[in-house]
């Protein structure tokens, strides 16, 4: 098939999607009713889904809007089992300790066939050293049937066997369905979404093609022109088929320590509109000494309204790149203070969380670390971050553990945000056994203190595991979050959120002028004296694609909110009178000045 | 009574006999035997000195001779590898000619030779301060390796440099051993007493750099080893608490010590139990500082710092901690006022540019913290280019180039050049 016919047929697919997206919400999504005043020819719908589970009387709550905690326990409970949901990443350890087996894959929420009823992918492994990659495992799509998953990625015709790493789901061609980049350890493929149910790999065509090592990779509009571009990072230079080998002291092999190994420099592709994009992270200015890149971040984290991007790097120097607005990024994470850990000195960097923990407007940074490091909570306080992982009781807690996968997320919705944490260790020699480890959950008493809860949310936090990718999405539709983890050589979870929880509202958004999936969008929620800020980032976890979904935590308020909404270009949207209590979809207005800020 | 006699015999002065000799025989006859005992008296004193100076002169001749005897026969015995001989014969003349360099030596390389490292060292112990510097460069070296003696060692290392203030190598294996045992002030005040007295060499200013923080690779083992063999000895107990801390918290990432229940790397019990102990010992404090730091226990950082005295104050980490436990209360003036004086103690202090910049980008914005940070910034750079080599001749000219601007860049011109004449 050549690449005109290919086209042709993603156009008309996109037609159809459009239609079917402005006529309903999604394709089968509950009907929508409009129910605040909106300035701005936006359209904003209401999904109305099942109420908290513990609340008090609306008499009540409107009569205290007040932001007393609700005395919330965040409780997660496994239904990988009920939901016939089996997925086992095979991460082929068959010995000869590559270091491809470390690392393992990622997992992420996509509703491939909008039906309004989130589906999972899950990366697979094999064996890294098959020359013939058509005998290995493929990555895994099951399709969710509303109680139960099926697995359908043969019949998707989604079939990637290339030792896979990473999970990044975008609509990039804007048609309404959303499209899968696949980070591998071999070539990346980039699998377009039909609109049948069905996906092509049109990695080579559209560019992205790389056959470097890569990890996490996100998708947002970096440069602000209403398609998605994709930044994804790449790790060691290293090849299983014919592997490096490391020796301890004693001449026993072991692991390569990745600084001893070349790094590769990561990639940036802009979306040229037409399907292809082109590689500028150079021309960009996106580079930095080291790399070693494993998880990304995009998001504005200096509130110019410009998207910065935040890159985690193993054993190096985090990369922070501050979007200069006139199509150049400049490195600044030292000069910001969140390149290091706060005695200056570069940590093992797996994972990263975004989100506005103390609430002053700014997004916030955690990063997972190796063992003996603990991960890093990087306050943004406007004009740059300080590490306050100790001071905020952060430290000690994670010394111990190896983290990959995290969110920080209000799981309780009391207002207050809560980390959850995937650990498992990497073997390091071949006579050592890699330490399974537990999850762990730390919440935000709100008074600049952290505390671990892991022990109180359920028997998953008593199970071990080598724990990687962790993707957010309300796949119950219930208004809060539930968590997709994905586990070396043993099951996934699939943690449905069950927490006793306090009042919350969700949103969701349509972009027209903007990436169809509203990612980059900011969403300030205000209620009463407290404004939560949430932005739909690109990226960010390990190696994982999170449902493009803002949940906020209200805590007992139950009054009327207001909402400003803020596009990728400069757009603003404000929402008044908005009850918690709801899902909403908000849609942009497709007179939108096509402008950046 | 016998007082009264002797009075009356008591014989005059030589002047008056003299003048009255022709004058009276009575009076004569009455001065004779003072004059006669007097002459007695003075003769036999004469003699007496006479045979002492002849004794001690033939002693002397004895003496001597007895040492070109017994000289001659260590060289034969030498000779002959007749190291037994060589050491009794040694010894001998060591008892002889204590002051001197060769009787010390010619027993300490008999015992040498018949692998009597101890009995070696106990004789070189013994040289005069006239000794080659050789001879105690050979004695701390044995001490230190051989014998397992760093303390002792170490004593000899001052000894050496107060004879010899310039004795570059002396200094440098003191500073070796106070870096093993943790002793941080002290690295950094025989760093700078060398680079005053041009004992310095590149390694000098090496040290001086990393004297807060460096941990040499095989620290931990070999404090480990000399705690075994002096259990109770303060230095000992407090570096190994040092290094088991180190190396706990060090991010090593091959590292394989974790387990799956996350056991905690709390050495607060045996670390106050010595604090207890030594409580005058700033090291100790200095340690426990940084190990509450590290996890963030802000009231504990507190209360060690709350225990001032002369020492602590005096000592840049002090002010670093402090600066620490003001910011973490978002006392901002006082912290920044704390990191200063850090700076001013300790100027080439990364830890404490580095959070300084970390204030001056809180309070002040971006661009006040620059300078601060890129300071910091090559402080850190070059602490992890020495940590990454594998001994400090390892590291490259074009790094010891980067210290020197680093020295400079802090203010450190004295220290700056004095490296640099090394770079030439």
């Amino acid at each position: 098939m050549d690449f005109a016919s290919i086209f042709a047929r993603f156009s008309a697919i996109a037609l159809s999607s459009l239609l079917c997206a402005a006529l309903s919400v999604g394709c089968g999504r509950d009907v929508s009713v409009p129910t605040a005043n909106t300035s701005s020819n936006s359209r904003v719908e209401q999904s109305q889904t099942k109420p908290p589970p513990r609340s008090k009387s609306s008499d009540e709550s409107q009569a205290s809007p007040e932001h007393s905690v609700p005395s919330t326990r965040v409780l997660f409970t496994e239904v990988q089992e009920v939901m016939s949901f089996h997925h086992v990443f095979d991460r082929g350890a068959r010995g000869a300790l590559l270091e491809v087996e470390t690392l393992g894959g990622g997992c992420g929420w996509i509703d491939y066939d909008l039906d309004g009823r989130l589906d999972i992918l899950c990366n697979q492994g094999g064996d890294a050293t098959s020359e013939d990659r058509a005998t290995q495992p493929a990555d895994g799509l099951f399709r969710n049937l509303d109680g139960r998953f099926q697995r359908v990625d043969t019949a998707a015709r989604l079939d990637d066997r290339a030792f896979s790493q990473a999970i990044a789901v975008a609509d990039f061609d804007n048609d309404g369905f959303p499209d899968v980049h696949i980070s591998n350890v071999f070539t990346n493929t980039l699998w377009k979404n039909c609109g049948d149910g069905t996906f092509v790999e049109i990695a080579a065509i559209a560019g992205v093609a790389d056959s470097r090592w890569s990890t996490t990779s996100a998708w947002s509009d970096i440069d602000l022109d209403g398609d998605l571009d994709l930044y994804v990072c790449n790790y060691l230079v290293y090849d299983p088929t014919h592997p490096t080998s490391c020796f301890d002291d004693q001449g026993r092999v072991v692991l390569c320590n990745p600084s001893k190994l070349e790094p590769w420099p990561d990639a940036c592709y802009i979306n040229q509109g037409d399907g292809t994009f082109i590689e500028k992270s150079r021309e960009l200015g996106l580079v930095g000494d080291g790399s070693r890149a494993l998880s990304v971040a995009v998001a504005d984290f200096n509130n110019d309204h410009w998207p910065d991007i935040y890159v985690a790097n193993d054993t190096n120097d985090n990369f922070l790149f501050i979007n200069l607005g006139d199509g150049h990024f400049e490195e600044s994470a030292k000069l910001y203070g969140c390149a290091t850990d706060h005695l200056g000195m570069p940590q093992a960097s797996m994972g990263l969380a975004i989100n506005d923990f103390d609430r002053n407007g700014f997004l916030d940074i955690y990063a997972t670390h190796y063992t003996k490091e603990s991960n890093t909570l990087y306050e943004n306080y406007g004009h740059g971050f300080q590490d306050v992982t100790g001071r905020m009781g952060l430290h000690q807690p994670t010394l111990a553990y190896l983290g990959f996968g995290t969110v920080m997320q209000d799981f309780d919705q009391n207002g207050e945000l809560e980390l959850f944490v995937a650990n498992g260790h990497v073997a390091t020699a071949p006579h050592q056994s890699e330490p399974r480890m537990k999850p762990q959950l730390f919440s935000y008493t709100g008074f600049k203190q952290w505390r671990d809860i892991s022990s109180d949310s359920g028997p998953t936090f008593q199970e071990s595991r080598l724990s990687r990718g962790v993707a957010t999405a309300d796949f119950d539709r219930d208004g809060d979050l539930d968590l997709l983890v994905l586990n070396l050589d043993d099951r996934a979870w699939l943690l449905r959120n069950d927490s006793e929880r306090g009042a919350w509202l969700t949103l969701s958004f349509v972009g027209w002028e903007s990436n169809r999936q509203g990612i980059g969008v900011r969403a300030e929620v205000t209620a009463g004296d407290r404004t939560y800020v949430q932005e739909v980032c690109g990226g960010t976890s390990f190696a994982a694609a999170n449902q493009p979904l803002l949940a906020f935590g209200l805590g007992e308020f139950r009054s009327e909110l207001s909402i400003r909404v803020l596009w990728p270009q400069g757009e603003e949207q404000t929402l008044t009178g908005v009850l918690p209590g709801q899902h909403l979809i908000v849609r942009q207005s497709a007179s939108s000045p096509n402008s950046a800020p | 009574m016998k007082r009264t006699s002797t009075q009356q015999k008591k014989p005059p002065s030589r002047g008056p006999i003299a003048s009255d000799s022709s004058s009276s025989s009575s009076a004569i006859a009455q001065r004779s035997p003072s004059r006669r005992s007097f002459w007695i008296i003075t003769s036999l004193g004469s003699f007496l000195i006479l045979v002492v100076g002849i004794g001690l002169l033939a002693n002397r001749w004895s003496v001597g001779s007895q040492i070109v005897e017994l000289r001659r026969s260590c060289d034969q015995a030498v000779r002959a590898s007749d190291w037994p001989s060589v050491e009794r014969i040694a010894r001998q003349w060591a008892v002889l000619e204590p002051n001197s360099v060769r009787p010390w030596t010619m027993a300490a390389s008999a015992s040498r030779a018949m692998g009597d490292l101890k009995g070696c060292a106990d004789y070189l112990a013994q040289l005069p301060d006239a000794a080659p510097v050789e001879a105690f460069h050979e004695l701390s070296l044995l001490q230190m390796e051989a014998l397992v003696q760093p303390l002792a060692a170490r004593q000899t290392c001052e000894r050496t440099l107060r004879i010899y203030p310039g004795d570059n190598e002396s200094s440098l294996r003191l500073m070796f051993i106070d870096t093993m045992l943790c002793q941080r002030d002290k690295v950094s005040g025989e760093a700078k007493r060398a680079i005053r007295a041009g004992a310095d060499l590149r390694a000098t200013y090496a040290y001086l750099f990393t004297a807060n923080w460096i941990t040499f690779s095989n620290g931990a083992k070999l404090n480990r080893f000399w705690l075994e063999k002096d259990p109770q000895n303060e230095v000992f107990q407090i570096a190994a608490v040092a290094h088991e801390i180190h190396d706990r918290d060090s991010s090593t990432p091959n590292a394989e010590t974790t387990n799956a229940d996350a056991s905690s790397f709390n050495q607060h019990t045996q670390l106050y139990e010595l604090l207890e102990r030594y409580p005058h010992s700033i090291e100790l404090r200095m340690i426990a500082l940084s190990k509450h730091l590290q996890a963030g226990q802000v009231a504990e950082v507190g209360e060690l710092l709350d225990v001032q005295s002369e020492d602590f104050l005096s000592d840049g980490r002090y002010w670093r901690f402090r600066g620490w436990y003001l910011a973490a209360q978002e006392q901002w003036p006082e912290a920044t006022a704390a990191y200063q004086r850090a700076l001013e103690i300790y100027p080439f202090d990364f830890s404490s540019q580095n959070e300084l910049a970390g204030i001056l980008r809180r309070i002040q914005g971006i661009e006040a913290s620059q300078d601060m940070q890129a300071k910091a910034n090559l402080g850190i750079e070059l602490q992890l280019t020495f940590l990454g080599a594998a001994n400090f001749e390892a590291v490259s000219q074009a790094d010891y180039q980067r210290l020197a601007d680093y020295l400079e860049l802090c203010g450190e011109t004295d220290f700056s050049n004095g490296l640099r004449k090394h770079l030439r």
